[in-house]
């Protein structure tokens, strides 16, 4: 659709912002590739939806440059900042039909009245919302509302494109027809964007990178499923998906590495170095553990000490001799009861030694 | 035909550098040169219509060496650009220091040398004030917006010229007798002479005792519109309306028909005892024969109660309504009974309202002034002591100030206690969260004891309505009870110059312009206070702060201290009372645009400001249609408010410029109580007929939408 466009290259550079005494985000350097779709991932208060707005010029950074292909915009008012942005509150004019909405900005840039009604036409069958343009906002669905907000954020070919958790509000079972959309919507146009969410399966589902921050500062940021794999500290092994935190000894044995849990061994494919080796960290996921009502060579011995029924999976709380792990077990597999004896191991691949 | 591909993106919108540049090296200057040769700078005594072609042509600048050399250089200096060899930055701080410089040369200097400043000196001080707002714009102030710069300017200059200059007129006044000398303890000898500390009590006690009373009906006023389930609810919203649109004298005024000296219960009671024949014991008969107990504490008590309830109920309406039905719905699931519920949970959540009301009633009453004037006799308090101070043969200023002074502390007091202890909710949103209709009621016996005390209630306002109405139709009430149009025909008969007419419509006048601009400005103000984070800030909150917290008195022989001479004379014209009329009635635009303001999501601005729109262009388009509804009532309680307002405009109105409440004061005051409550009816009608309108206005409005909608 806008392929033309070219797409740009954000770079952050020490940005840090502080409100009075708290630091909401501190010396943050990040790059945003050309065309990519990056989300900022994590808890309330971690401070990614001000680096967004730091981005869009909504905020001012405390010190730190942006870059937009190498232009400082650091001191560029947020209106000739060419941004758009879609709001978690989707922050339609309500005192608007949604050809006003969407044509609010090309009124204003100076873009004649038919030529309005023609891009509106035009932007609405991107979003799929053809002939909704005499609806005011209170007439239309949350989903629908969200749509004409990305067509409006669109209609002015912006440099970037940023997200503040625009899914929050929309009912669980519309959020991932809606998430698919605004992928495909975001790659077809090729315009860089930036994605904020608490929801990490959202995260990983529309990103080509995810950074997640905790407390003002960046944890880590790698492909989504990099990210998953090997999660590198406790604080995004605990954050992205459910894992198991347990302490151990690193030994080698003919180059290969693996943590003894007491007498139960794990694999990992890759280990940090500069580890101390009597203790370690490693995070094993929940779906990658498996029970067996029989012993094997390698297996550790627990009792179910709780279970829940979650339709495609249960969910088992296991007691063992190295602490509670917490286990996904798909519901083909053989159910297993509250007081149960069961043996879990582990497959290498939802095992990561963690740095800290 | 443009596409979406052909949209021409890199268009810099926006009121961007070099525009603020021109603007303030060629536009404004232009216009401070041509005000220079076309508006005279001096003022002129007379006005700019009323003076003859001589004393106008004298009063242009060019006439003589003076003052306005200072912003002529200014202007001619912008206009041939000298700093463009200097560092960008450091040309816009310098010039800006000039213009400031430039400004208070013309202001201190005109009143070393007591000389009037006119329209031109005017003209020319605003460009000089917009110039100083650019500039700080380009500099950065307010990320560079030159709009919301330049209104954040006028509001300063508005908040320092009608606010700050008479406070400081006032507080100097304070140390000079009346033969001017200079007696710096002068206050104090005002505050510990005789009679002061009683009427200091007076005050107090009348404060307290009306801020217990109107709190006390205002609950109940709002709990019974709330939540009982009986068919008298309605009456409740009619009622509370009337209050308002009466100037608050005029209740004094019906007061004293119905239970003054020759008033209707004495009347009645004569008759009673005399040829009744129903025993009376003796303590009794005494006390009402005295029938002057409505002069004094009850009456003004009983007409400050009256007038002040609507206030402490609107509060409190919006308070009970947001009340969140699931906490009682808790407390009931836990077995407490109704009435237990109300006590330990509903009263409780309350507080912060009864707080509010109670402090509100304690600053209306202390500042009142009509009807302590009315009713007063013995019982002298702070207001009316400083009317007498300046008004009567004393024209004791040093006396007025000090006390007016010692008013101001009081009130002043009074906010700051309310805005630290209850924080924002000095202005009530009636946002709550939406109940579905699930109100629980009251408890049965509450519910009839609150019938019981509404029904009175209604009952003696009504009472005291019609004795206004029929008052006017009376020939002298009391004394003589036939029906009259003399009153009236006094009042409106004799030709549209005298009479009545000349005071009614220039209070129509001067209250149809005081009310859009203080919408404008009250919802601007609102704005900028809400949203808005800049240097300086703290300085208008505390000016509006004083705005709220000014009695009217004050304002009144502030303005004329600030205002009867040099450099700025302001008396006796309709300008000042339309000043005045703004600035009494602001707050409630304040306060009703904070209220509709915070019901605004942020997002929205943002989005706006996103799709390339700049301030200005945002709240044109956004901010102000939705903020429409907020805007128009606040002009029409505006409107209200100006047409009753008589505690500042008693000083200031004179024989050119009266309104309808001095007008119905001095007749009052003669005695005339015929007149005067005949007049007093017919501005009751006129505002009605305004409110009425209004409503018609606002709801028409809305229909529009629900039309579009149906389609």
């Amino acid at each position: 659709m806008m392929k033309e466009n070219q797409s740009i290259k954000v770079s952050l550079k020490n940005i840090s912002k502080l409100f009075g005494d708290v630091k909401a985000v501190e010396k943050i350097n990040l790059d945003f590739a050309p065309g990519t779709m990056t989300t900022l991932l994590g808890p309330s208060g971690c401070g990614k939806t001000t680096l967004l707005r730091i981005i869009a010029g909504l905020e001012i950074p405390s010190s730190g440059n942006i870059l937009f292909n190498d232009k400082d915009v650091t001191k560029l008012s947020v209106t000739n900042r060419d941004v758009g942005m879609v709001f978690q509150s989707y922050a339609l004019f309500p005192h608007m039909n949604v050809r006003k909405n969407i044509g609010y900005g090309l009124k204003i840039v100076g873009i004649s009245e038919e030529a309005i009604s023609e891009i509106v036409a035009e932007v609405l069958k991107t979003v799929g919302l053809t002939g909704y343009e005499e609806r005011y906002p209170d007439e239309m669905s949350g989903g629908q509302q969200q749509r004409v907000a990305v067509a409006r954020a669109l209609v002015l070919k912006p440099k970037i494109l940023l997200f503040d958790e625009p899914l929050s509000n929309i009912d669980s079972k519309l959020r991932r027809t809606m998430r698919e959309d605004i992928r495909r919507l975001q790659q077809e146009s090729g315009v860089t964007s930036i994605y904020v969410t608490h929801d990490q399966s959202e995260a990983l589902a529309v990103s080509d990178e995810v950074v997640v921050m905790n407390l003002g500062k960046i944890e880590l940021q790698r492909d989504p499923e990099a990210l998953y794999r090997q999660p590198k500290n406790s604080f995004v092994a605990n954050f992205i998906g459910d894992a198991n935190i347990l302490e151990g000894k690193l030994v080698s044995e003919n180059g290969r590495h693996s943590v003894l849990l007491g007498g139960f061994r794990v694999n990992s494919n890759s280990i940090p170095s500069n580890l101390d080796s009597n203790h370690v960290k490693v995070a094993i996921r929940s779906e990658a553990i498996r029970l067996d009502e029989n012993q094997s060579d390698n297996c550790l011995e627990c009792e179910v000490i709780w279970r829940a029924y979650i339709g495609s999976a249960f969910e088992y709380t296991l007691k063992s001799s190295i602490g509670n792990i917490f286990a996904v077990i798909p519901s083909s597999e053989k159910h297993f009861t509250i007081g149960d004896k069961a043996y879990i191991s582990v497959s290498d691949i939802g095992v990561s030694v963690l740095e800290n | 035909m443009d596409s979406i591909q052909d949209i021409p993106i890199n268009k810099k919108i926006g009121f961007d550098e070099r525009k603020m540049g021109l603007v303030n090296h060629r536009f404004f200057p232009i216009i401070g040169i041509l005000s220079f040769f076309f508006f005279p700078w001096y003022g002129l005594e007379y006005g700019i219509f009323d003076s003859t072609s001589d004393e106008l042509l004298e009063a242009f600048a060019w006439q003589s060496i003076n003052l306005s050399i200072v912003p002529l250089t200014i202007f001619i200096l912008f206009l041939l650009h000298p700093w463009q060899f200097i560092p960008q930055k450091q040309g816009i701080f310098l010039s800006v220091i000039a213009l400031i410089i430039g400004i208070l040369i013309v202001f201190i200097g005109s009143e070393i040398l007591n000389e009037s400043l006119g329209l031109g000196a005017a003209v020319q001080v605003l460009v000089l004030s917009l110039m100083v707002s650019t500039g700080a714009a380009q500099l950065g102030f307010l990320r560079r917006d030159a709009f919301m710069s330049g209104a954040i300017m006028f509001i300063v200059v508005l908040v320092l010229l009608f606010i700050f200059y008479p406070l400081t007129k006032i507080f100097i006044q304070m140390f000079y007798t009346m033969d001017d000398q200079f007696v710096p303890l002068q206050f104090f000898e005002v505050i510990t002479s005789p009679g002061v500390g009683r009427i200091v009590w007076n005050t107090l006690l009348m404060a307290v005792s009306v801020g217990f009373s109107t709190t006390f009906f205002g609950l109940i006023f709002a709990i019974y519109s709330v939540r009982s389930t009986s068919k008298l609810r309605s009456l409740i919203k009619v009622f509370y309306i009337l209050p308002i649109i009466t100037p608050p004298f005029v209740v004094g005024i019906s007061l004293i028909l119905i239970f003054g000296r020759a008033g209707s219960i004495n009347d009645f009671l004569s008759f009673l005892f005399g040829t009744g024949g129903i025993f009376i014991p003796e303590g009794v008969q005494g006390f009402f024969h005295a029938s002057s107990y409505i002069y004094g504490f009850p009456g003004i008590f009983l007409a400050q109660t009256l007038a002040f309830t609507p206030v402490s109920y609107m509060v409190l309406v919006g308070m009970v309504t947001a009340i969140n039905p699931a906490l009682e719905e808790a407390s009931l699931t836990m077995r407490a009974s109704r009435w237990i519920t109300f006590r330990n949970v509903t009263l409780p959540l309350l507080r912060p309202g009864i707080a509010v009301s109670f402090l509100l009633g304690v600053m209306s009453s202390a500042a009142d002034f009509g009807n302590p004037l009315i009713l007063g006799g013995e019982y002298d308090v702070l207001s009316t002591e400083i009317y007498f101070a300046i008004a009567g043969a004393q024209l004791d200023f040093g006396r007025g100030a000090a006390l007016g002074l010692l008013l101001l502390f009081i009130s002043l007091s009074v906010f700051l206690i309310q805005k630290k202890w209850v924080g924002t909710t000095s202005y009530v949103t009636v946002t709550g969260i939406q109940t579905a209709g699930n109100v629980i009621p009251l408890p049965n016996f509450l519910q009839k004891i609150l019938s019981v005390i509404v029904v009175l209630w209604v009952t003696l306002v009504g009472v005291l309505y019609v004795s206004i109405f029929a008052g006017g139709f009376v020939k002298s009430w009391g004394a003589d009870n036939t029906f009259t149009l003399a009153h009236h025909i006094e009042l409106w008969g004799n030709g549209i110059t005298s009479g009545g007419w000349p005071s009614l419509l220039n209070s129509i006048t001067f209250s149809l312009v005081a009310a859009p601009l203080t919408g404008i400005t009250g919802v601007l103000i609102a704005y900028v206070l809400t949203r808005k984070k800049f240097i300086g800030k703290g300085f208008i909150d505390f000016g509006t702060a004083l705005i709220f917290a000014i009695p009217g008195t004050v304002v009144g022989i502030a303005y004329i201290l600030a205002f009867n001479e040099a450099p700025i004379e302001l008396t006796g014209t309709a300008f000042i009372l339309v000043v005045t009329m703004v600035i009494r009635s602001i707050p409630v635009g304040i306060r009703g645009g904070m209220s509709a303001l915070s019901q605004i999501d942020p997002s929205l601005e943002e989005a706006s400001l996103i799709q390339k729109a700049g301030s200005f262009k945002t709240i044109r388009f956004v901010i102000l249609p939705l903020l429409r509804p907020a805007i128009i009532s606040s002009i029409s309680y505006s409107f209200i408010r100006s047409m009753t307002t008589v505690s500042a405009v008693i000083f200031l109105a004179t024989a050119g410029t009266s309104v309808a409440t001095t007008y119905i004061l001095d007749r009052a005051d003669n005695g005339d109580y015929g007149v005067s409550i005949a007049f007093g009816s017919v501005l009751i009608l006129t505002m009605l007929f305004f409110t009425l309108l209004t409503q018609y206005i606002v709801g028409r409005s809305r229909t529009e939408r629900q039309v579009k909608i149906k389609q």
